[in-house]
């Protein structure tokens, strides 16, 4: 943001080095983790000596996984210009009809295929969901806040609905693995160097997120698709006029979101291995505020993956750090709100200051 | 409605001339129930500036936006290189070889220049974008239009109402268009800006480009222009030869004053 305005005045007089150095300070992603690390200093010091420590960091990237897959494709979608309340229920739709379907059917069919079958439906669900909020959309030309506030209900009553008053609970057998699957186990065995850094332990969730923060910035930043976004969230007319498919940008962010949510409800549903309705609760606004405290804006047009990334890791710190630092959860809340305020804030200060110079 | 004189000046611009590479003739085309085209003509030639001048509301940018595939036209018919040219959308027009300038300049505001530049039509190396190649162009391109962009990465909010102009001007000239159509370049431009830019345009016209450009100002319009053609309440009321005419008549013509 203020580097922006650093390349807009010349600076060739400047030493080259120390421009640079400007520059990347300057960027919003290189600001977060710099807050990132201090907050981490700060509560080890604060008397939680083990915070993102050795033991502490892989349970908290296992915590933070399920929430990544979804904050990815929500940055995407704000940098379109759009974005979508309805993922808590589609998260939460999936998580039943995963439990439901699985319970079930166990035992009648092959485990691998029941948990083949039983993914396709929760993912179907996703994106049946994301296809409606994205035609309602660019079709019938309905206003994104509304539109996925309605969806977001249908989807959570649809999940109450077919739980019927009971969750349930204990469909253990196979199904823990998708969650709990560590594809790095036999590594290992092999090199001792990964069991102590406890790489090799960590679960699938974690990979699956890798495996989605890598697509989304490969998308972003290095195909017309990814430009193609960030046109049609910086002005939707004009990437019209200069061909570019706005609706189908569109239409693919909210499928993308919708499958997201879903993959997150079946992960936590395989975590758990129970399936109440309201598993999911402030998705939605978490993976939005996270994506804005990264950089992304609501208005569409800017933002990055990586931002996403720090915004949703600091969202999960205070979170962690209330706990460990012993401080009452209620105030949990309260932090989340005031780093949140920040944010804004901060982009406003920038904006005026730019718009000042 | 026509005058003898208009009509003697339409025809006479057609003469023995080559033939127009962009010809659109009846064109009509209602938003709801304003009719903003009724029997649009226009036509432009390889190496030649049509003025398209008229009111507010007169239907300029709408008959320019049905020229770019902005919008669709109801009925008429569009040749283009004598060819009849279906024009559904914006892609079509480019690659008929039109490229426009709108008057609002249809800029993505918290995107670079050299998005800017590429946006639609990226340039890619094995399915990814090459990055390196439309920076290395944009500055080959802004270099080439000696406009002072600060950095082909600054984000187009950062810059002047002539340096975005620039920006969308370069855009249209890099694809090597041969059609050019250009609603009011100079309308947010001040003196000096505006005189530029007016080089510029004959310059291209010197690269023998095919050129419409709306414009309001009739000093702009005289200094550059071969033809002018006067649109009024959405309808074509002639074309006149620049040298066969003045500004006055011009302005009896957009205003629809009787002729004398
Ligand atoms: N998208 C639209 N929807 C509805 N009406 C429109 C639309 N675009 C243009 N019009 C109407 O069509 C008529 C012609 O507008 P147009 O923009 O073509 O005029 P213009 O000659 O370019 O005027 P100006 O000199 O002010 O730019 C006007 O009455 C305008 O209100
Ligand atoms: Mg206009």
């Amino acid at each position: 943001m203020t580097a922006i305005i650093d390349k807009v005045k010349p600076s060739d007089d400047r030493p080259e080095g120390a421009s640079r150095l400007r520059r990347l300070l300057g960027q919003r992603e290189a600001q977060l983790l710099l807050v990132l690390v201090v907050f981490t200093l700060l509560v080890r010091a604060g008397g939680a000596k083990g915070f993102l420590g050795p033991t502490h960091f892989p349970i908290f990237l296992s915590q933070v996984a399920p929430d990544m897959l979804v904050v990815i494709p929500m940055a995407m979608l704000l940098i379109g210009g759009m974005f979508d309340l309805s993922v808590t229920g589609v998260a939460n739709l999936s998580v039943v009809l995963v439990g439901w379907t699985f319970s079930r059917l166990l035992g009648t069919m092959d485990d691998t295929l029941l948990i083949i079958l039983v993914v396709a439906i929760g993912l179907t669900a996703g994106l049946i969901v994301g296809a409606i909020n994205g035609l309602a959309v660019t079709r019938l030309r309905m206003n994104p806040l509304m539109t996925t506030l309605a969806t977001w209900w249908m989807a959570q009553g649809a999940a109450t609905g077919v739980a019927g008053g009971e969750s349930r609970h204990n469909f253990v057998g196979s199904f823990r693995d998708i969650a709990r699957f560590q594809p790095l186990r036999d590594l290992g065995e092999t090199f001792p160097f990964l069991q102590e850094m406890r790489i090799s332990t960590l679960p699938m969730p974690v990979f699956y997120a890798a495996i989605v923060i890598f697509l989304g910035w490969l998308i972003l930043t290095r195909t017309r698709f990814g430009w193609h976004i960030f046109a049609t969230g910086s002005d939707r007319q004009g990437a019209a006029l200069n061909g570019v498919n706005v609706n189908r940008v569109t239409l693919i962010g909210f499928v993308a979101t919708g499958l997201a949510a879903a993959m997150c409800g079946i992960v936590w549903a395989s975590r758990l291995t129970s399936a109440p309705p309201n598993t999911l609760g402030g998705l939605e606004l978490r993976v939005i505020a996270a994506a804005v405290i990264g950089g992304a804006a609501l208005t569409g047009g800017e933002g990055s993956v990586l931002g996403a990334v720090l915004g949703l890791f600091f969202m999960h710190m205070i979170r962690s750090a209330t706990i460990q630092l012993g401080l009452p959860v209620y105030w949990e809340f309260f932090v989340l709100g005031a780093v949140l305020f920040t944010a804004v804030a901060f982009d406003a200060w920038t904006k005026r200051r730019a718009d000042t110079q | 409605m026509e005058s003898a004189q208009v009509k003697a000046a339409r025809e006479d611009g057609v003469g023995s001339a080559p033939e127009p590479l962009l010809i659109a003739r009846n064109i009509s085309k209602a938003f709801g129930h304003v009719q903003a085209l009724s029997n649009a003509y226009i036509d432009v030639r390889a190496g030649e500036i049509v003025a398209l001048v008229g009111d507010n509301g007169a239907g300029k940018s709408t008959l320019i936006k049905v020229l770019s595939g902005a919008h669709r036209h109801d009925a008429g018919e569009i040749l283009v290189r004598g060819q009849p040219a279906a024009i559904n959308s914006p892609n079509d027009s480019f690659n008929l070889g039109i490229a426009t300038v709108y008057q609002d300049l249809a800029l993505l505001p918290s995107r670079d220049v050299v998005a800017n530049l590429y946006v639609g039509r990226e340039l890619t190396n094995r399915g990814l974008l090459d990055r390196r190649k439309m920076t290395e162009e944009a500055n080959r391109v802004v270099r080439q239009l000696r406009t002072n962009l600060p950095s082909v990465h600054t984000p187009v909010r950062f810059l002047s109402g002539g340096q975005r102009q620039a920006v969308a001007i370069a855009r249209v000239v890099h694809f090597g268009a041969e059609i050019l159509l250009l609603d009011e370049p100079t309308a947010a431009l001040g003196v000096k800006e505006s005189h530029e830019m007016l080089t510029l345009i004959e310059n291209l016209k010197d690269q023998n480009k095919a050129i419409i450009v709306v414009s309001h100002n009739l000093a702009h319009v005289f200094r550059i222009c071969d033809r002018i053609t006067v649109l009024r309440h959405g309808e074509t009321v002639g074309t006149l030869i620049k040298e066969d005419t003045d500004s006055t008549e011009v302005v009896q013509m957009i205003t629809g004053a009787d002729l004398l």
